[in-house]
């Protein structure tokens, strides 16, 4: 079912949580809302689920309005951040309690309701927990149950509230790629939060990312990723280099390194920042003799992981120049503390400052 | 996280307890003189403040045999102050009990204006000293009250009454349910009935299968000592009732008639029952928290 979020306004006393957001979520789409805490993104998704009311706006499920239902009537199926398991009972009658508290008429027999409570346990993998009480269940178990009661009231969307937060990160990455593949076996229009941009990066089909109550940029991850709208997003997701240079004739200026080809200088003159991401920045050894433009001194390595992180003091930028690069190219520089290198880079965004 | 402790261990080859002097003790543990010294006063001051009274309240109502004991509760005016004492805890519990639930649930799983003050309110009881909340009630209901005119032309009677001691008590024991379920409500917040109503539960259904299930240890606890009190309550029904033996006497006043009238052992025996009452409002108190301990995770 599609979601169509229309110039939603909420406000918490004289906190603005959220300022006319809009967002059209498509039937069967995966969607991370992103964010830092305060975004307003939790928010957003507790209105989808009908626990917090907008103060002005629309939002309409499957074309439908939903802003007047309350959360008993919309169906949607919601994990929250820590569970919510009803922790008096079992495992098996928290996943049949949707099923059980439906009005008479609507009501499943005893039997069904077995029946489908064995079928979701068995999707989530924990048919053998039926009889254990929550606390009696580790943090990916719980996350487990949790996913199947949202799903046995068969709602028209499923909202996740920080699905994988309180995980640690080898459950994480187990849980983050199962519900991936949940999702796709299923089809149904996803919606889940979440503050960890590696996660969002690599669950969902489209990336919402939020700030202060808006919405910054929506689009795939490699959209947001590679072509971040403004300086908030290329911040917030992954590392970047931010880096004060001059333009002039169109043409962007930078004492401490050499820059390739930066996006956004067009129509740009006078002071202005540009974002760089520390992959996008070449690494040649220095030849010796006098400095030159770019050149600047290795003073940190960190060379654990698939890519090694450098530190590089230059002397046109206040805080050291951040710089990735594969693990054999690093080998091929043969580079150590204090060496002397020229950096270039190869691509970035300068984004004028925002006229006030 | 036991991955790291594991591996701080083995940076750490030295075992911790091994590096300490034989002698030394744990930071939290006392000289055998001390906490012998310590162990003793609590026992003293236990004997001599709970232990012994108990003793005496038993031996005195014991004292002229078992026979006298006995029929101090066959005469018509124990008897009418034990049926008393009963029928006001059934009414003032109850009263409580509802009031108590309501009150913790408007307070935990809403959000509204004056809340602090409300929750200020519930504790007046306690605060206020018995007698002043009795008095309260005869300066409402009294003949010289504000409803006083009113009540006597109507031909209804609450001060010097049965309503009268009934309206006190309520107000005497009000705080003790609300306040043992809100920091209980507190701290279990309202994830779980969010979930509930999002599942399509209606909110009577939220409350009886979610909310009260998770209280109901709580509950009978706060109802417990709500009756306890109820029961045992002196000052502010003393004020009301206005001592017409067989008529308005609960247990606790006709306990102070007869030990005023020098009948010692039938005033030691009826103070027995109501000290029976506390222990096994204790006992059961125990029992309770004992079966709250376990089941928390």
């Amino acid at each position: 079912m599609s979601i169509d979020i229309v110039s939603i306004s909420k406000r918490f006393g004289d906190f603005s949580a959220l300022k006319e957001v809009d967002l059209s979520v498509r039937k069967g789409e995966l969607i991370a809302l992103l964010g830092p805490s305060g975004s307003g993104k939790t928010t957003l998704l507790r209105i989808i689920a009908g626990l917090e009311w907008p103060e002005s706006g629309d939002i309409r499920i499957d074309g439908e309005s939903a802003v007047s239902s309350g959360a008993r009537e919309r169906r949607v199926g919601f994990v929250f951040q820590h569970y919510a398991l009803f922790r008096h009972m079992t495992v098996f009658d928290n996943v049949a309690f949707g099923l059980r508290v439906r009005p008479k008429p609507l009501r499943p027999s005893a039997v069904e309701i077995k029946a489908r409570v064995d079928e979701l346990m068995q999707l989530v993998q924990i048919d053998w927990l039926a009889g254990r009480y929550p606390t009696e269940l580790s943090g990916g178990q719980r996350q487990r149950v949790a996913l199947a009661r949202a799903l046995a009231i068969e709602p028209r969307v499923l909202l996740l509230d920080e699905p994988f937060g309180a995980l640690d990160a080898k459950v994480r990455k187990e849980l983050r790629r199962w519900l991936r593949q949940l999702h796709t076996e299923m089809g149904m229009t996803t919606v889940f939060v979440t503050h960890d941009q590696e996660e969002a990066l690599e669950v969902a089909d489209r990336v919402v990312v939020m700030s202060q109550g808006r919405i910054e940029q929506i689009g795939t991850p490699e959209e947001v990723y590679a072509h971040p709208a403004n300086p908030f997003v290329y911040e917030f997701l992954g590392n970047v280099n931010r880096l004060s240079v001059e333009v002039r004739n169109g043409e962007a200026r930078h004492a401490g390194l050499a820059l390739g080809d930066i996006e956004g200088v067009r129509g740009a003159s006078g002071e202005a920042p540009v974002y760089i991401r520390p992959h996008d920045i070449e690494v040649v050894p220095s030849a010796g003799g006098p400095s030159t433009d770019g050149e600047g001194t290795v003073r940190f390595i960190a060379a654990a992981g698939p890519t090694v992180r450098l530190e590089i003091e230059t002397p046109g930028a206040a805080s050291p120049i951040e710089v990735e690069l594969p693990q054999a190219a690093y080998r091929a520089l043969a580079l150590t503390v204090g060496s002397r290198v020229t950096l270039r880079a190869r691509r970035g965004r300068l984004f004028a400052a925002r006229a006030a | 996280m036991l991955v790291e402790a594991q591996t701080s261990d083995m940076l750490l080859p030295i075992p911790v307890a091994a590096a300490r002097p034989q002698a030394a003790l744990a930071p939290r543990e006392e000289s055998p003189a001390v906490r012998l010294a310590l162990t003793a006063v609590a026992l003293a001051f236990l004997g001599l403040f709970i232990v012994l009274p108990l003793v005496v309240v038993f031996s005195e109502a014991l004292q002229k045999g078992a026979a006298f004991y006995f029929s101090a509760f066959a005469e018509p005016a124990a008897t009418a102050a034990i049926r008393l004492t009963l029928l006001t805890a059934a009414i003032a519990v109850p009263v409580n009990l509802v009031f108590g639930v309501t009150a913790a649930w408007a307070i935990t799983k809403f959000e509204f204006r004056g809340k602090s003050f409300l929750i200020t309110l519930i504790d007046l009881p306690f605060s206020v000293s018995p007698v002043i909340s009795g008095l309260v009630f005869v300066l409402l209901f009294g003949l010289q009250g504000w409803l006083g005119p009113w009540l006597a032309e109507n031909d209804i009677k609450i001060v010097f009454a049965v309503p009268g001691i009934v309206l006190a008590t309520i107000f005497v024991t009000f705080p003790f349910v609300a306040r043992e379920l809100i920091p209980l409500m507190q701290e279990q917040g309202t994830a779980e009935e969010e979930a509930a109503i999002v599942l399509g539960a209606s909110g009577w259904q939220t409350f009886w299968r979610v909310t009260l299930p998770n209280i109901k240890w709580g509950l009978l606890y706060g109802v417990l000592l709500c009756n306890a009190r109820a029961m045992g309550e002196f000052g502010a029904v003393s004020v009301v009732s206005g001592h017409i033996r067989g008529l308005t006497n609960t247990m606790p006043l006709h306990i102070e008639i007869l030990y005023n009238e020098y009948n010692f052992a039938a005033a030691f025996a009826v103070a027995s029952l109501l000290a029976l009452l506390a222990l096994v409002t204790l006992v059961a108190k125990s029992l309770l928290e004992l079966r709250l301990d376990r089941r928390k995770p």
